[in-house]
């Protein structure tokens, strides 16, 4: 497996700081913000290989975040992530670009086989 | 303007009567029926004064024969007169009598003549009678002869007159009969249109009765209807009213649950990661700490409790269908396929529907089927191989066309639920499993029925369980 740049955003610390941990253990490089803000300057800021983002985020949500990111990186995969079932959220997640909505809490074994299938993408 | 029909009976019987009596009238006008009657009438008198008018010229002859025997005297010339007056008299009444016929008449002028002709011989006889002298018995038989000829004529006219007088007679007779068979016809004309005008009546008023219990039944039926539309709508009211107050602690409890099964994910979530490091540097370290099973359960229990908030999420959850046009039997085809079942089941398929397209919520339908795939695969790993070998069994999945339905049918092996629970299985909250909230067959009746369909679970203990998801024809889409 190759190491990917991963950037994880979720406004719950503990859960994007578990996530940072288990995905820099599978060998990737991962940068965490707790705010689609935040999340939008370090995406402009680098070369990300995917990005994980919580929908329910305080300010500007996972999804208008998103919005924003594909400006400037227009092919950078995104997986949403909820709390909640598939939703109308996510379905709006979808049609601004999000590759995949994930459902929180996610098995680390097939969470590690989605970003594989990132990381054999050219 | 339309006379009703039943009020145009009576004036039709009415003409009907009056169009009868006129043309018996005609008809008696036309056959001279009354005239033939008086005629009758005054004949029968013509008769009867004939028969008087003989006994005088009898009476007459009577005095000529004791002249001629017994010589003259007063008394038989008395007799004479008397008779001679008495026979004028009655001819004056018989002429008065035969006025009606002219024929008849004829006859007794004829008669009048020749009655006078003879009375005047007889007299000339009388008279010299009365004269008397010698020789004059010789010269009265002389005279007599010829006077004796005067009665049989007078008598023989008056015979004559009898035929047409007895003609008439005959005649009213027979126009009082036809006046009779005539006036019996007009009275059973004229009964038999009162008889007509009272049936009519008659059938006009058990019209009228007919009519009036007709109504009156239509307005129990009305009545009987108005009661059973009330009675439709209050239970359709208290339905929907049930069905809001459902609908709106739904929502309440969809607000609830939304919110709770985030911030319980969150956690979880964290948890999950954390387990997972603690895993990956345990196999990193190298350290062997027989953690396994404990991580395992871990994870098992992160697991029951997302899937205890999955099912809360989906039984609240309260969005409108979105159906597309499926291929049944293909999509539950790739539906299968992508399930991971439990080691020990064998999976049968059996679809009829061939390329039958119905319009469904994919989402929604396959949560359906998936759920009571689950309970399936559930019964027959958690059996105690009462009913063959434990943990081992088949699944069945059909589908096909059941008249007015399209049918799924999901059947297992298990070991079939029990009568007692059967009654239950479809109440919220209800659950023999030691796990789950019991919301699992709710949501898929509630998946069902919003698709106009339904759910039917047949089931004995020992002899498995078939889970039939229906969906009305009215689904079904024509292709083309």
């Amino acid at each position: 497996m190759s190491e990917l740049k991963l950037l994880v955003v979720d406004d719950d610390r503990d859960f994007a700081e578990g996530l940072a941990e288990l995905l820099e253990l599978f060998g990737h490089w991962v940068d965490v913000a707790f705010t689609g803000e935040a999340g939008i300057d370090a995406a402009n800021g680098c070369d990300y290989d995917a990005i994980l983002m919580d929908i329910s985020l305080p300010g500007l949500n996972g999804v208008e975040s998103l919005q924003r990111i594909r400006q400037s990186r227009p092919d950078v995969p995104c997986f949403l992530m909820t709390g909640y079932s598939a939703d109308e959220i996510a379905r709006q997640g979808i049609e601004a670009g999000a590759s995949e909505i994930l459902t929180k809490p996610l098995d680390p074994e097939s969470l590690e086989q989605r970003l594989a299938t990132v990381g054999s993408d050219p | 303007m339309t006379v009703p029909a039943t009020k145009r009976a009576p004036l039709l019987f009415a003409i009907a009567v009056v169009g009868a009596i006129g043309a018996v009238l005609v008809l008696a006008l036309l056959r001279d029926l009354p005239s033939r009657v008086e005629n009758g009438k005054r004949a029968h008198l013509a008769i009867q004064t004939l028969d008087e008018v003989r006994r005088p010229f009898l009476e007459i002859q009577d005095a000529v024969t004791v002249l001629m025997n017994e010589g003259d005297n007063e008394s038989v010339r008395a007799d004479f007169q008397r008779a001679v007056a008495r026979g004028q008299g009655l001819i004056a009444d018989y002429r008065a009598a035969a006025a009606y016929n002219p024929e008849v008449l004829r006859h007794v002028d004829r008669l009048a003549v020749a009655f006078e002709a003879w009375v005047e011989d007889e007299q000339a006889v009388f008279d010299l009678a009365e004269r008397g002298g010698p020789g004059h018995a010789g010269a009265l038989h002389a005279l007599e002869a010829p006077a004796s000829k005067g009665f049989s004529l007078t008598m023989s006219l008056l015979g004559d007159a009898e035929g047409p007088i007895h003609d008439d007679i005959d005649r009213g007779s027979e126009a009082v009969a036809e006046l009779t068979v005539i006036g019996g016809a007009l009275i059973a004309v004229l009964a038999g249109a009162a008889f007509l005008l009272l049936w009519s009546r008659n059938r006009t008023l058990r019209t009228m009765l007919a009519e009036r219990k007709q109504a009156a039944e239509e307005i129990h039926r009305l009545n009987e209807d108005l009661e059973q539309r009330v009675e439709e709508r209050t239970a359709a009211l208290r339905n929907a009213q049930a069905e809001l107050v459902r609908s709106e602690r739904l929502a309440t409890l969809g607000q609830l649950t939304g919110t709770v099964a985030h911030e319980l994910r969150n956690p979880l979530g964290a948890i999950m990661n954390s387990l997972g490091v603690i895993r990956l540097k345990c196999q990193k370290a190298g350290v062997s700490l027989d953690m396994d099973k404990s991580l395992d359960r871990a994870d098992r229990g992160i697991k029951r409790c997302d899937g205890i908030i999955t099912e809360l999420l989906d039984f609240a959850r309260s969005k409108g269908l979105q159906p597309e046009p499926t291929a049944l039997d293909a999509w539950l085809g790739e539906l299968l396929d992508e399930q991971q079942l439990p080691e020990g089941i064998t999976v049968v398929r059996d679809c009829g529907l061939d390329d039958t397209v119905v319009s469904i919520d994919r989402d929604e339908v396959r949560r359906a089927v998936i759920n009571v795939i689950d309970n399936a695969c559930q019964a027959i790993t958690n059996a105690d191989g009462d009913n063959g070998i434990a943990g081992c069994g088949v699944l069945t999945v059909a589908t096909r066309g059941n008249g007015e339905r399209i049918e799924i049918e999901i059947a297992d092996t298990g070991p079939g639920i029990p009568e007692d629970v059967l009654p239950n299985i479809f109440e919220p909250l209800f659950s023999t499993k030691s796990f789950g909230v019991g919301l699992g067959l709710s949501i898929v009746r509630q998946v069902m029925e919003h698709h106009g369909g339904g759910l039917e679970i047949a089931s004995k203990q020992g002899q498995g369980t078939q889970a039939v998801l229906w969906l009305p024809i009215s689904r079904v889409q024509q292709s083309g």
